[in-house]
């Protein structure tokens, strides 16, 4: 899977279906957008001192978003399904997610 | 304690092993201390009577009839219920029917109906219960409109009825609740032993996950239907393969396992619904609090892993539950999730993906109820949401536990372009 244009290995997703059409095959596929929904945050160490990379959260976990088509509602600006979920693990991939990311607004369907 | 007294029963259609649970519904309905939460009247709603009840009449009679509480009254105030969880099968041979309602109010044979109705007819007369509720037979099965208007009463079904009896050995309503089984069998092992003094005493080896993998784990609880019918019946007495067992709001007992005193853990979720709920205050703040969030995870985590013949009724068979949990927290239901927790119930994801089963729109891709496998909950370990809810905008039929139309959610939040 590539995130930003870096291939982030391993990970854990999980699509939300796989396609019936294809044998096996995760809907994930293609081109896709990912929201970033959550965090944990660092567990905590009272007695040592904080480094700054462990101020980085423990994971991020990320809705797949793929656009919408046709969206049935013709409401206008562009439409979202969710199709999956991603969780990012290491801290090298955390980091760079962080720094890519940017600010939207995402309409859901 | 093993309760060796019961040794003696071949079978729980005897007298005997009906008497049993006669006990246990007794014990538990006048016990005014350690089944206290078994006689509230928070979840329950006093006098209420679903629409239609089957009367079984006195005891010896040999008719049953369809009571339609519109038109033939309310039975008298004294009158209980008691309902019945069952699988179906496959060609369930005796539906109410918009065809056969006078007949079916008329009267019928109770020596016709199928083996379980029968059988559940011989406990409900033991437990000296004149009306019991059969889905089959008090919802009219070929009317779209009463099913819609039935199906998010279960909530109060439920609740209400004096004991819901759990068909749970049989696939479908001919399997009927008793079975013949050498009690010889069923004994727990015996061993004498001396292993912390010099005096020989007996021990029983008995199996303490019994509960676990022939109830909690076992088929019967795999049914999606079935979820909510056991989370809101105040007390289940099923019938096993091997032997009956109870469950109330205070204990689980069993006719070869365990007395209350050393009854197996009752199920948390369960346990927690009735204690977190009662003790609310999220009625008055309109914000459901976290430990209530929590509790609705858990639940819709394991119901998402029960199997529904129709996956369009993922709604309908939960929103008995969403109605007790809208009852006590006044929040908005918001296709399986809660407006003033949106965030966090829509935390979880599909483990073992599945193709989607049917393109009939159900809920918003962004609801664990638009999913056909099991979800899992994020787990609750320090967790902090990145998304701001803009806007919020849903249509629902008349019950919006059962019926959304459509649902948009405009979220600010980071994001990044992906390939795979």
């Amino acid at each position: 899977m590539t995130i930003g244009g870096c291939k982030l290995q391993p990970i854990q997703w999980y699509p939300d279906h796989i396609d019936a059409t294809k044998h096996d095959a995760f809907t994930v596929e293609g081109k896709f957008t990912c929201m970033l929904f959550g965090t944990v945050t660092p567990r905590s160490y009272p007695n040592f001192p904080v480094s700054h990379k462990q101020q980085l959260p423990d994971s991020l976990s990320f809705f797949i978003l793929e656009q919408v088509e046709s969206d049935p509602s013709h409401l206008a600006g562009v439409r979202y399904r969710r199709i999956g979920y991603l969780k990012v693990f290491r801290p090298a991939d955390i980091e760079f997610l962080l720094q890519n990311l940017s600010e939207a607004d995402i309409s859901l369907i | 304690m093993y309760n060796s007294s019961l040794l003696s029963n071949s079978g729980p259609s005897t007298s005997s092993a009906l008497d049993l649970a006669y006990d246990w519904l007794t014990t538990c309905r006048t016990s005014q201390s350690f089944h206290v939460r078994c006689n509230e009247t928070h979840l329950k709603e006093p006098g209420w009577y679903p629409t239609r009840l089957i009367d079984i009449g006195e005891r010896g009679a040999r008719n049953w009839n369809l009571r339609v509480i519109s038109q033939d009254g309310k039975p008298d105030s004294a009158a209980r219920y008691m309902t019945l969880s069952y699988r179906w099968g496959e060609n369930p041979t005796l539906l109410l029917l918009k065809s056969n309602i006078d007949d079916l109010r008329a009267g019928n044979l109770i020596h016709k109906l199928p083996l379980t109705f029968r059988d559940f007819i011989i406990v409900a007369r033991r437990f000296v219960v004149r009306y019991v509720w059969i889905d089959a037979l008090c919802i009219i099965q070929d009317s779209e409109s009463d099913w819609e208007a039935e199906a998010p009463m279960m909530r109060y079904v439920y609740a209400n009825s004096v004991c819901n009896v759990a068909a749970s050995a049989s696939s479908d309503p001919e399997g009927g609740l008793f079975r013949e089984r050498p009690a010889k069998s069923l004994m727990p092992g015996l061993i004498s032993s001396s292993p912390f003094s010099d005096r020989t005493q007996n021990y029983f080896i008995a199996d303490i996950d019994y509960w676990k993998h022939e109830v909690d784990y076992g088929p019967f609880h795999k049914r999606g239907w079935v979820y909510q019918e056991i989370l809101l019946a105040p007390r289940i007495l099923y019938f096993d393969q091997k032997q009956i067992l109870w469950e109330c709001s205070a204990e689980r007992n069993s006719e070869f396992g365990f007395r209350s005193g050393t009854s197996p853990a009752y199920p948390l979720q369960k346990n927690q619904l009735f204690r977190y709920l009662t003790a609310s205050s999220d009625a008055e703040s309109g914000q459901m609090s976290e430990n209530i969030q929590k509790l609705w995870m858990e639940l819709v985590q394991e119901y998402s892993s029960c199997v529904l013949t129709k996956p369009c009724d993922k709604l309908f068979a939960f929103s008995g539950i969403a109605k007790l949990f809208q009852q006590y927290t006044n929040d908005v239901y918001v296709a399986g999730l809660w407006k003033s927790r949106l965030v966090e119930t829509m935390d979880c994801y599909v483990a073992l993906p599945k193709p989607l089963s049917s393109s009939t729109y159900r809920a918003p891709s962004w609801s664990w109820a638009a999913l056909d496998g099991p979800v899992l909950r994020a787990a609750f370990r320090e967790r902090v949401y990145d998304v701001k809810v803009l806007d919020l905008q849903f249509t629902t039929g008349s019950d919006p536990t059962i019926d959304v139309t459509d649902a948009h959610l405009k979220l600010r939040a980071r994001t990044i372009p992906a390939s795979y």
